[in-house]
């Protein structure tokens, strides 16, 4: 992955963590799926957001 | 980075074998067109990228490496056609020789094979753009602002910040429809257990008086409140409510069912009006439909692509970047068609919870039907519901859509035949039915209260999560936006600071107030730059061509800079500013010189006053370079000398061929006179036709430079000046002494404007000559290793204020009080 991309989720994710809405396993969830290098589908975050809303909300 | 200390090319584009030694500093390359200075380019970008720029892109259909790589003489011989680099890696101090050929293309040998600097070369075969020719210069600046904004992201890298934005913005699309589906569930929900219980809004106050009135009935304890864990049937014995049934409730869902089947030639009747608009101009574009039906597929094929062939199709490429381009141009389209992808899947949504609801109701009277409606309903009833929601489930992409285009248009409700008469016959048959006994009705109220009051909690957690995971998303997508966009503001600021800095830098003269603005735009990236005090406009419009060019090359020094920061290392510019003027080139050299004294340009022209002046203003040193005078098939580029030009001269006398030397000296003694007389001001006799010769240079130079001295001595004294005037009567001195010890200014200049005569000189006779000129023009020079630059006056135009080097080791004033 390109350093610029990687600076930029790095900001991305300190910026992140100070949302209400998202908590820290779902930001690394999102660290772990970003970095695996395999290409980027909508489907594995939609997962993981529905995931994280399931557990953080009963 | 890495910086070229050698390069050995054998048999690669029009070069046989040519070995050039760099060294590690900038390095020249000259020849008059058709030489083979862009073999040596070529040479370069293939042995760092296995990629050769010119045999791929726009335009290049049908070329590759492998077939037109090798040298014509042995395209059947891919192997003979090699490269070898010996490259040193500063931060770690170490150089080794990168070896390949074009049969093994995709890999290349190293020697020693250092982890650490092979590592380095593929990260710099990640940055093909250190080779820069003029034909990419200008896709920076004459191109539109998608095209522009395309260009610089790759060279930058940038493309997958705008992939991941987009996938990011589908990711929260897709969340947002699944919480809108959910909502309607709950809805659905709410309609069926405000009907049971046959209350107008679902009030606490109401739920609990409907229930509480069947639980007086049963003896059973009042319920106070509604909680999440309230079980409505609480104290009812189970399987006493004969499965449920409550013939008013009963009789409540057959009529809401009937008036539900009323409407369903409206039903959502504009959506799928809306739906097939959208499909039939689909399927009439089928650029359009293939860019949405293949956009997961081709991103995914774009991420895996590694080499020349196509990882979906197995097709191979002209080469990788072409591959890519395809690849990302198809990504392109799928973006275009994002707006009726949205549109069909809000739409398709829609359609899904309402088939979704219709499907309940048949679903709720499908189960009395069993036992009391007339023959078939039950099973039409069941065969309908699942299909509808089979068709609602399929709903949610656009390619399951298409697959129900002909229902859509024709109609998506289609009920089963005599529904409305089966329903009305279902409901006389349960209005036939005995009145159930108090007890019994209250049970089965309760039993079924229950159970809808159990599907509204969990459809209303389920449309709960589905709220969280749309915020969630919209977060992660907002916060990536704002975040993305602040780091390229930033990063384009950054860009277009240093862009304008070096422009005017080389631009002092005309336009030293130039500012240029490189924004974002939803077209992609404009560019505007600052014409003299006349507003801010596209590059092209106003500006001269030579101007554009120093544009283009500002912008990607520029980009380089901010993409490598001090790893900017190396660079090849082939061929770059032939339309830049011969005093801006000279500001170019100082800010190559300046801006970037860490980094090695390797530079070809075929301008031999460009070559002259990169060597006179230091930015190549005089014995850094090669020159091509010509080229064959057979041989490839032909070699000038590649000694100094004093010491070519002094090959050209040693050998006795005076007539070669005095052309080489009166070509060389005729730019330098001309660069001088621009540097110090001279005014040689006017010409119209601008072909000034040495005899109209020279005496000019002498004169001025003279003059100028006679003007420092005067400054000198009157500023009393202890320190000027020993400093300035030395110059004169030396001057006079330079003068008169090769004969005096008459004796030069008469032999310069004669200067035919020096083919018939003996060897002695011309070495007089030569050593006369080397003397005059040391006085005219810094003596210090390290500067070497002629003297010249600032400022360059109206009076001069001082006479300098660049080191500033010459240095003095020119004005008197």
């Amino acid at each position: 992955m390109p350093a610029v991309l990687n600076e930029i989720l790095d900001a991305f994710y300190a910026k992140l963590s100070e949302s209400d809405s998202v908590d820290e396993q779902t930001i690394k969830a999102l660290r772990t799926l970003f970095a695996s290098g395999k290409n980027l589908k909508a489907d594995d975050f939609v997962e993981i957001l529905s995931a994280a809303a399931r557990e953080a909300r009963p | 980075m890495i910086q070229i200390e050698s390069v050995r090319i054998r048999e690669l584009r029009g070069v046989r074998d040519l070995e050039i030694a760099p060294n590690r500093k900038n390095f020249l390359v000259s020849g008059p067109n058709g030489s083979g200075k862009s073999g040596v380019v070529d040479a370069i970008q293939f042995a760092l990228t296995g990629e050769i720029a010119r045999l791929s892109g726009k335009g290049t259909g049908g070329l590759s490496v492998q077939r037109h790589g090798p040298h014509v003489e042995r395209r059947d011989d891919p192997a003979a056609a090699q490269v070898s680099l010996r490259v040193y890696v500063p931060e770690k101090n170490k150089s080794a020789v990168l070896t390949r050929s074009v049969k093994t293309a995709k890999t290349f040998g190293l020697e020693p094979d250092d982890p650490e600097i092979r590592a380095i070369i593929e990260e710099v075969a990640q940055h093909p753009a250190v080779t820069l020719s003029r034909r990419e210069i200008i896709k920076y600046i004459l191109v539109e602002a998608g095209q522009r904004s395309k260009e610089i992201q790759a060279l930058l890298k940038l493309e997958e910040i705008g992939e991941t934005r987009g996938v990011l913005k589908t990711v929260s699309n897709k969340l947002s429809i699944a919480s809108k589906t959910a909502q309607r569930d709950v809805e659905s929900a709410d309609d069926a257990f405000r009907r049971h219980l046959d209350v107008k809004a679902l009030s606490k106050e109401d739920i609990l008086a409907a229930v509480n009135a069947k639980r007086k009935t049963l003896g059973l304890t009042e319920i106070g409140d509604l909680a999440a864990d309230t079980n409505l049937s609480a104290g009812v014995l189970e399987g006493t409510a004969q499965a449920g049934f409550h013939k008013e409730s009963v009789l409540r869902d057959a009529e809401a069912f009937r008036t539900a089947v009323a409407g369903l030639p409206t039903l959502c009747k504009k959506e799928a009006e809306s739906v097939v608009r959208d499909l039939t101009a689909l399927e009439g574009d089928p650029a359009l439909l293939e860019a949405i039906t293949r956009r997961a597929f081709v991103a995914r094929g774009l991420a895996l692509v590694g080499d020349a062939r196509c990882p979906l199709c197995d097709k191979d490429w002209e080469d990788e970047d072409a591959l890519r381009t395809h690849l990302r141009e198809k990504l392109a389209r799928a973006d275009r068609a994002e707006a009726v992808q949205k549109r069909l899947l809000e739409y398709g949504a829609a359609i899904a919870g309402q088939a979704r609801r219709v499907a309940g109701l048949a679903e709720a009277v499908e189960l009395v039907a069993k036992t009391d409606g007339p023959d078939g309903l039950s099973q039409d009833l069941e065969g309908w519901s699942a299909a509808l929601r089979a068709f609602a489930s399929e709903l949610d992409s656009v390619e399951k859509i298409r697959g129900h285009h002909e229902r859509l248009e024709k109609g998506w409700t289609a009920a089963p035949t005599s529904l409305n008469e089966r329903l009305d016959a279902l409901k006389t048959a349960v209005q036939a039915k005995p009145d159930q006994s108090a007890m019994v009705t209250a049970q089965a109220f309760l039993t079924r209260a229950q159970d809808r009051l159990a599907a509204c909690q969990s459809a209303r957690r389920q449309a709960k999560r589905a709220a969280a995971a749309v915020e969630a998303g919209r977060a992660v997508y907002n916060t990536y936006c704002e975040v993305a966009d602040a780091y390229l503001s930033a990063l384009y600021e950054a860009v277009e600071n240093d862009f304008g800095s070096y422009y005017r830098d080389i631009n002092a003269d005309d336009e030293g107030g130039f500012k240029a603005k490189l924004a974002p735009a939803e077209s992609g990236l404009d560019l505007e730059v600052a014409f003299y005090d006349k507003g801010m406009f596209p590059p092209g419009a106003y500006h001269s061509e030579g101007h554009q060019d120093g544009m283009g090359v500002c912008l990607y020094l520029a980009l380089m800079r901010r993409l490598l920061g001090a790893r900017f290392g190396f660079a090849v510019l082939d061929d770059v500013v032939m339309s830049v003027d011969q005093g801006h080139r000279k500001e170019f050299c100082r800010l190559l010189k300046t801006r970037f004294p860490d980094t090695q340009f390797i530079i070809t022209t075929h301008d031999k006053v460009w070559a002259k002046q990169m060597q006179t203003e230091g930015l190549v040193e005089a014995k850094a370079g090669v020159a091509f005078h010509s080229w064959s098939v057979q041989t490839g580029p032909i070699v000038e000398q590649a000694a100094g030009v004093w010491e070519q001269i002094e090959a050209d006398v040693a050998k006795g061929e005076m007539d070669v030397a005095a052309a080489r000296l009166r070509r060389h003694m005729e730019y330098i006179a001309g660069d001088l007389a621009d540097q110090l001001g001279a005014r040689p006799p006017f010409r119209g036709d601008f072909a000034y010769e040495l005899g109209d240079l020279l005496p000019a130079v002498i004169g001025r430079y003279g003059e100028l001295l006679g003007r420092a001595a005067r400054a000198a004294n009157a500023w009393s000046s202890d320190d000027e005037k020993p400093k300035v009567e030395a110059l004169k001195t030396a001057w006079s002494e330079a003068l008169a010890k090769h004969g005096g200014e008459a004796w030069v200049v008469n032999k310069a404007v004669h200067w035919n005569a020096w083919a018939d000189f003996t060897k002695g006779e011309f070495r007089e000559v030569v050593e006369a000129f080397k003397g005059l023009l040391a006085q005219l020079s810094c003596s210090k290793a390290a500067c070497e630059s002629w003297c010249y006056v600032t400022p360059r135009k109206g009076d001069p204020e001082s006479l300098r080097c660049r080191c500033g080791a010459v240095n003095v004033n020119l004005r008197a009080k």
